[in-house]
């Protein structure tokens, strides 16, 4: 085992698109959480009305 | 006389000091509470298989091929793990997500940081995923991608996760002043009806398997898990998930998993190395957290306190405590458990998405 330099360089291609594609993933799902909220809402008041 | 003491000749130095190794791991799940369901069955495996000759050596493979080799027992133990998670927290607070993100960075450094010291691109990911704070994606990873070192992986994984009160805070004042530790949060909890929690499991497996489809399996079965917990209509199945299964899962894993601690294949320099980088996952991972709380800092009108950054590993709930005492120790009327639980929610949600996407970029080339 010895020091590769090489395989450092392009291992920092992972740590671009590894951390940034979390990021993304992260982002994508805090949108559906907001559109989920909001669906859910209006089901529920749906049903809150057919209820009353 | 020559079949009671033969094996005596066989003894060797390394398997005593696997004995000691093991003798620690006992030591610290009992006496100091440290992940004791999974350390105390690997201590004691650990002893039993550097016996010359062990008959138990072969029982293990057994075990091992049947569970851990094809990724089953991680697996199982998912479900149990998403059946206990509550992510209330996170659907109150979405953008907590974002610190579940920032706290894997540990985990894309200690690729590059690996791979720089000279190991395969398999074994650098496999030992970058420790950062993961997360035993059964590490275990899901390395097995994956066949790694030569997962035994040391998953020690140096379950360690860590135990260390979680000691790393943390030592990362954590190395980069804050104590005025940004006594930074106070106000909590309004969001309203979160039962449809959205119903489905968000659903709706982050769909995404991620998108996303990443070898984090399809490792996702699927997490939210399964919580999908059992929030529908409702399973009560004593998403018990025994939280209960039955997960002890049963991490005691056969523990014993499992030590067939792989032979000391001829566990005593080398590599296993000392493979510690120190899982080390370094966990405090980049820290570091990542607090630094991108900082980040927000910068624009945020309402300051929040970096300190919840820390908590987007996926060690639940021990390392969202950890930062409620550090915040209570500044200041005994600062309150952030709440948000520091969300963070850390979200880093159970970060991780295993992070095992997806090294998967996905790691397993074409290896």
């Amino acid at each position: 085992m010895s020091i590769n330099f090489g395989a450092f360089v392009s291992s920092l291609r992972f740590m671009v698109e590894g951390w940034l594609g979390i990021f993304i993933v992260m982002g994508v799902i805090i949108a559906c959480i907001h559109g989920l909220n909001k669906v859910a809402d209006k089901i529920e008041e749906k049903a809150a009305e057919k209820d009353a | 006389m020559t079949q009671i003491f033969g094996n005596f000749a066989d003894l060797t130095v390394q398997m005593v000091i696997m004995w000691i190794i093991g003798a620690i791991m006992i030591y610290l799940a009992i006496r100091k509470e440290m992940e004791p369901t999974l350390l105390l069955p690997m201590g004691f495996g650990c002893i039993l298989c550097n016996m010359p000759n062990s008959g138990m050596v072969h029982t293990l493979e057994i075990l091992f091929q049947a569970g851990v080799d094809n990724e089953l027992f991680p697996l199982l133990l998912f479900i149990g793990i998403g059946a206990m998670i509550d992510f209330g927290p996170l659907l109150a607070d979405p953008k907590l997500l974002l610190f579940g993100a920032a706290a894997q960075f540990g985990i894309f450094f200690t690729l590059s940081m690996a791979s720089l010291l000279g190991f395969e691109l398999r074994d650098a990911a496999s030992i970058a995923i420790i950062g993961a704070a997360d035993g059964p994606t590490s275990i899901f990873v390395a097995q994956t991608l066949k790694s030569n070192y997962t035994a040391a992986i998953i020690v140096a994984a379950y360690s860590y996760m135990a260390l979680v009160p000691i790393v943390q805070p030592f990362c954590i004042k190395l980069v804050t002043t104590k005025e940004e530790r006594m930074i106070k949060m106000e909590y309004t909890p969001g309203k979160i009806n039962k449809t959205t929690r119903i489905l968000f499991p659903i709706v982050v497996s769909i995404i991620a398997s998108l996303v990443a489809p070898d984090s399809a399996a490792l996702v699927g079965f997490l939210m399964f898990g919580n999908l059992l917990r929030e529908c409702g209509v399973l009560r004593s199945l998403s018990e025994a998930a939280q209960n039955q299964l997960a002890n049963l899962v991490s005691l056969l894993l523990g014993l499992t998993v030590a067939v792989r601690m032979q000391a001829e294949s566990f005593l080398v320099p590599e296993t000392l190395m493979i510690l120190g980088l899982g080390l370094i996952a966990f405090m980049f991972d820290t570091f990542g957290g607090v630094f991108f709380g900082k980040f927000i800092n910068l624009f945020a009108k309402k300051k929040i306190n970096p300190m919840i950054g820390a908590a987007g590993i996926s060690a639940f709930p021990m390392s969202s405590r950890v930062i409620a005492k550090m915040a209570r120790d500044e200041d005994p009327y600062n309150f952030i458990l709440m948000q520091a639980a969300g963070a850390n929610v979200a880093g159970q949600v970060a991780s295993v998405i992070a095992g997806g996407l090294i998967l996905a970029m790691v397993a074409p080339l290896v």
